[in-house]
């Protein structure tokens, strides 16, 4: 029988401290189903020994403990699902916890009773369960719970000398039995044994509670600067937009009204001024972009962060940590809509958009899979319009733009690369490596179209960075540029990350 | 002759938007924040309102304003407009597009971006007045 899986639970629960008990108390189930089926093959296995030797040993006592954690544990599952269903608090859990906890002493009470009090070290065997008691209570609830774990344990041993049950031990004919008896019969050594098994247990809980809640110490450190995060993120998308709109405002006021003049709102105006209210809004249009796109690329390098560790490395490779979530994308079907939806970027300057053959390919369901990468859409909408906005900025009239999408093996990695590719002005191969530079632009970029802010290639390369995609541009001086974008294709296990 | 109610704290966005408005026979009346709203909408009865989004006080008046006339009963008819410089367009991570609008969460009927071209204010405003 199998427990239930922890991803499962956690998918629910989504408080850390839950989350880890109930992996907690999945953990104690699984571990006790193992321990059923260990002992009772142990039981069958000395039951036979016991028939070759003639030996008389009690193996109801130890048949009834496994039925009782058998039916227990059964119970503890059904629990665990319901705790799962029913999304419990950390409270309700801690008594299940208590529960399982008590029936494990139960069960251990027997067997230490039916293997001999004394001459077995499973006595021992409360120390797992005072572990999960110091991870999961305070420490004095810890202690009472060890210390209650204890005295049930030793209870046949105390009832055995009052002579309340009889004495019995998996050992018949032996020394231990003799050490037993002596202990028994005499009352120091009997307060001396179960002197030492306390300062044994309490000297386990001593060490596991400090190990443990340094462990917590540090588990609510971290929560804190979680939470910190959180706050400080709150607090800087509420700066952005604040800045954003004091940025934006002013400017979308004079354009409002360039726009009103413009359409004859204002009355007539002559064609010197036309000419000069056009430069206006040509020079706010450009603001607006730039003051667009700083604020954008801001927001995304808050997404990335460099992992030191990997900047020693021979590749020096930027770590995903933004908090947004990835699904799969197909990423042709993503293209051809994006194409439909921004066809009318072409229409100033007569362009042709050309999607390869790949895209009209009316390809088996199967076959479409393989084009699906993990993604967002916020993130690729940003990288398409800004290379099919260059593409179609620097095009010259009439000209053509071909997108080719196709597939690649790296590093024994499958990529899925989509290339963008214009005829236009190009750029000069001496300037190729400083294009992701912010505010970058060539001087015949510059003279051809004036309305860039240099900061769509550095835009484009944060979100790549952020979709842990490659980014590459080739280009040739009036002839054209090619930029080409890999995405990791989406292994089939990815797609359950919805 | 429709009434539009503009309230933005911008008085230059209510002047250029008002000559466009005011030149193709609508009446315009404005308001540069979302104090006593309700009463100044109840006494004005505008056909429209144009409301912007972000208030020197409160970065999100505008939808706190669009909520609360979404619940009078008297007023949850007339057609709001959000008007905004921070929209769908800018992909900020903080953008509200056409899809955000809800019952709950963002009871209005359209978005127009400022800086706005006359043409797409009118066609914006005749649509949503086609489908009062």
């Amino acid at each position: 029988m199998k427990a239930v899986s922890s991803e499962h639970i956690i998918h629910c629960i989504q408080d850390i401290h839950v989350k880890e008990l109930v992996k907690r108390l999945n953990w104690s189930v699984t571990i006790r189903w193992y321990y059923i089926a260990f002992s009772s093959l142990l039981i069958v296995f000395v039951y036979f020994l016991a028939q070759d030797h003639a030996v008389s040993f009690h193996f109801e006592f130890l048949i009834i403990a496994n039925v009782f954690l058998f039916c227990c544990n059964l119970l503890y599952q059904y629990q665990l699902r319901y705790s799962y269903d029913k999304c419990l608090g950390t409270l309700d859990l801690r008594y299940y916890l208590i529960l399982q906890i008590i029936t494990d002493y139960l069960a251990l009470t027997l067997v230490v009773y039916t293997l001999g009090s004394i001459e077995t070290p499973i006595i021992l065997m409360i120390i797992p369960n005072t572990i999960l008691a110091t991870l999961f209570f305070t420490p004095r609830q810890s202690l009472i719970i060890a210390i209650f774990g204890l005295l049930m344990v030793i209870s046949p041993l105390i009832l055995e000398y009052f002579q309340l049950i009889p004495v019995i031990s998996i050992f018949n004919h032996s020394l231990s039995t003799s050490f037993k008896n002596i202990v028994l019969a005499s009352p120091t050594l009997l307060s001396g044994y179960i002197f030492i098994l306390f300062t044994c247990v309490i000297f386990c809980w001593y060490l596991l509670c400090s190990i443990t809640s340094r462990l917590i110490k540090n588990e609510l450190e971290l929560e804190r600067s979680y939470q910190d995060m959180i706050r400080l993120d709150k607090e800087k998308t509420h700066a952005t937009l604040r800045s954003t709109h004091e940025l934006k405002a002013p400017l979308a006021a004079i354009k409002n009204y360039v726009y009103t003049m413009n359409a004859g709102y204002a009355g007539d105006i002559n064609d010197k001024v036309l000419k000069i209210i056009n430069r206006i809004g040509k020079r706010c249009d450009y603001l607006l972009n730039n003051v667009t796109d700083i604020i954008k690329l801001g927001n995304l390098k808050s997404y990335i962060v460099f992992d030191a560790k990997l900047e020693e490395g021979p590749e020096k490779e930027p770590v995903n940590k933004n908090y947004k979530q990835f699904y799969p994308i197909n990423i042709k079907q993503y293209i051809s809509e994006f194409i439909l939806n921004y066809k009318t970027l072409s229409h100033e300057k007569n362009l042709t958009i050309k999607l390869n053959k790949q895209f009209s390919d009316k390809d088996s369901k199967h076959k479409n899979h393989d084009y699906t990468i993990m993604a967002n859409d916020e993130n690729l909408q940003l990288i398409f319009i800004n290379l099919l906005t260059n593409a179609v900025n620097y095009s010259h009239q009439n000209g053509l733009i071909e997108i080719d999408i196709s597939k690649k093996q790296s590093n024994q990695k499958q990529l899925i690369c989509v290339s963008i590719r214009d005829h236009g002005i190009g750029i000069d191969k001496q300037q190729i490596n400083n294009i992701f530079e912010e505010h970058f632009r060539t001087n015949n970029a510059a003279q051809f179209y004036e309305g860039g802010t240099g900061l769509g290639l550095s835009i484009v390369k944060v979100c790549s960075q952020i979709l842990n995609a490659k980014i590459q541009v080739e280009s040739t001086l009036n002839e054209g540029t090619t930029c080409t974008i890999c995405f990791n294709m989406c292994k089939s296990g990815d797609s359950s990350h919805e | 002759m429709s009434k539009v109610m503009i309230i933005d704290d911008d008085q230059d966005i209510i002047d250029s938007i008002s000559m466009i408005l005011e030149a193709n026979n609508y009446t315009v009346v404005a308001k540069i924040d979302t104090d006593n709203l309700i009463s100044a909408i109840e006494s004005e009865s505008p056909d429209i309102i144009l409301l912007d989004i972000v208030f020197p006080e409160d970065a999100q008046a505008g939808f706190k304003a669009a909520r609360k006339i979404a619940l009078q009963e008297n007023l949850k008819h007339i057609p709001v407009l959000i008007l905004s410089a921070v929209n769908q367009l800018n992909n900020l991570g903080f953008s509200f597009t056409e899809n955000d609008i809800s019952h709950d969460f963002m009871p209005v009927s359209g978005f127009i971006e400022k800086p706005v071209e006359p043409d797409v204010l009118l066609d914006k405003i005749k649509s949503v007045k086609k489908n009062i």
